[in-house]
């Protein structure tokens, strides 16, 4: 078995009326960043509450490890979790919030001083977390994640109210850890955030599986190629025939999917077109997710 | 995973809180002032564990300061989303509440342990006795035992009642009119029924005690105390393990 894998089997969550995750079948591999990717709502929190066994499943499984999340002995030693940044007691300093984390799983004293220094909140390690901003409560929360320093870590919206150093921090660590062979499942509805800092992607949609694809392939196949020429239905004819599927644009430009640009550039030639322009369009991440979300979407603005 | 170790973790929660510090501050000034007055106000005994009994008064309301300790031990968790980071820590539940219940229940002794103590020095010094009122006397032993047995129990049974009910305000409400209020209401009411059911009443103060709609012994008083305290905290832990946070 592979160090470090989530493995989630069918997980169904029913609230009265309402499913939050719908049969959702997935496996989280080790040595990437994986971003867990739906709108508000989708079922995000609620699968990644299941893996931490604090939401019990209406059906299914969800094991880290190959285990149940709940067997496992010391789990901050193996698994490290953001789940809300609100998951501290106001009263007690920054120092005591993690110091009795540590403790309950007999970890070293050090490595308190150790995660304060790492994600940089030593100037208010002994303040009281209440008055914390949100960008410092996230902070604290990875500051937790990481004291037990795990193979396998959930972090659930890190970046939200981060300042964008913040946000490039833990594009990094994320980046860091992935790269230490480590496992890490980080959940966003913004695909922007994604875009630098995941390898793999699992696209959520009213609680089912919408997309498993390597952040590769999602854009592979949204790519295009954009094509401008003064005989313009000639040349999109000829595409048609040559197997594209072609559209007009707005500025009178072609844009050609199915084809790569050798291919749109040898139809051009051989038909006689003049061509102004060519070029390829990576899709925009998320137009992507727009794309594969837009059915999906549970709470929608709707226009007056 | 180590129990000592979630026990370490466990009281590292408790001191870190003010409110901790708070009630026990206010446990000590009004079971302390309690107990002084009370011995002062009793000039004389015909036995010794009279007098003590007297001097051990403050603990029938000051009780109420350690209820709320306790409860907020637990429901403090879950006011402030805390639990989370506490069930994702120690994901067997029934052990993260042992452990709170081990390290709140030492406190309860330790601070009624000093009281008692303290309350028995006040009728030594202010409730005249015949032949004094020697510590180790098996009477004044057992009032002063009882006393801070009555007091842990009660801090478990807040702490069961937190554990099932989440909310403070209702752990509180449920705790305090159980162990306050019923008695006195029994007592009004006259009838032989509440008489029967006083008998199932625990209270802050166990044994005979003016307080109470039904004198019981204090053998009774314990074993009722005892058993709620053990319902509400079995429950507590079936439904910790059973809802989601």
């Amino acid at each position: 078995m592979l160090a470090g894998v989530i493995e989630v089997r069918g997980l169904t969550k029913r609230y009265r009326s309402r499913v939050a995750v719908d049969a959702l079948t997935v496996t989280i591999e080790p040595g990437r960043v994986t971003g867990f990717l739906g709108p508000n709502g989708s079922g995000k929190t609620t699968t990644m509450r299941c893996i931490l066994g604090l939401t019990r499943p209406t059906a299914g499984t969800a094991t880290v490890l190959g285990r149940p999340y709940r067997e496992l002995a010391r789990p901050m030693r193996r698994v490290g979790a953001l789940i809300d940044p609100r998951a501290r007691h106001p009263g007690r300093t920054a120092y005591a919030h993690l110091l009795c984390l540590a403790q309950s799983n007999a970890l070293p004293w050090a490595r308190v001083d150790e995660v304060i220094e790492l994600v940089g909140l030593e100037p208010v390690a002994d303040d009281r977390v209440g008055g914390f901003s949100l960008g410092m409560a996230q902070r604290l929360g990875i500051a937790a994640a990481l004291l037990g320093d795990p193979d396998v870590l959930l972090l659930d919206e890190p970046v939200n109210g981060l300042d964008p150093e913040g946000i490039r921090w833990v594009r990094e660590l994320l980046r860091l850890l992935a790269d230490e062979g480590r496992t890490v499942l980080v959940s966003s509805h913004l695909m922007s955030e994604m875009e630098d800092t995941a390898d793999h992607l699992v696209v959520l949609g009213r609680g089912r599986l919408l997309a498993d694809v390597p952040m590769a392939d999602l854009l592979g196949a949204h790519a295009a190629v954009r094509v401008r020429s003064p005989q313009a239905p000639l040349l999109a004819s000829a595409l048609q025939r040559a197997g594209g599927s072609v559209e007009l644009e707005i500025d009178g430009a072609l844009r050609v999917e199915g084809l790569d640009p050798e291919a749109v550039g040898d139809v051009a030639f051989a038909t006689g077109a003049r061509v102004h322009e060519l070029s390829r369009i990576t899709a925009s991440l998320e137009a992507a997710y727009l794309e594969l979300t837009g059915d999906d979407v549970e709470y929608r603005a709707v226009a007056r | 995973m180590p129990f000592r170790s979630v026990v370490v973790s466990e009281w590292t929660k408790l001191r870190s809180v003010r409110s901790t510090w708070w009630c026990t501050a206010l446990y000590l000034l009004v079971v302390g002032a309690g107990g002084w007055f009370g011995a002062a106000i009793t000039e004389s005994a015909p036995e010794p564990y009279l007098a003590v009994g007297s001097a051990l008064t403050g603990f029938g309301f000051g009780q109420i300061v350690l209820v709320v300790l306790a409860v907020l031990a637990v429901t403090g968790e879950f006011r402030t989303g805390m639990v989370l980071a506490s069930f994702a820590s120690v994901p067997r539940r029934g052990r993260l509440l042992l452990a709170k219940t081990v390290v709140v229940g030492a406190w309860c002794v330790l601070l009624s342990s000093a009281l008692a103590l303290f309350c028995w020095f006040a009728a030594t010094r202010l409730t005249a006795v015949e032949g004094g009122i020697p510590l180790t006397d098996p009477g004044v032993l057992r009032q002063l035992g009882v006393q801070v047995a009555a007091a842990t129990l009660t801090g478990v049974l807040a702490l069961g009642l937190g554990a099932l009910l989440r909310s403070s305000a209702g752990a509180l409400g449920v705790a305090l009119g159980v162990l306050f209020l019923l008695h006195p209401l029994l007592a009004i009411s006259e009838t032989s029924a509440g008489d029967r059911i006083g008998r199932f009443v625990p209270a802050l103060r166990v044994g005979e005690d003016a307080f109470l709609a039904v004198q019981t012994p204090w053998q009774t008083g314990l074993l009722v105390l005892a058993s709620w305290a053990a319902a509400a905290w079995v429950l507590g832990v079936v439904l910790l393990e059973r809802r989601d946070v």
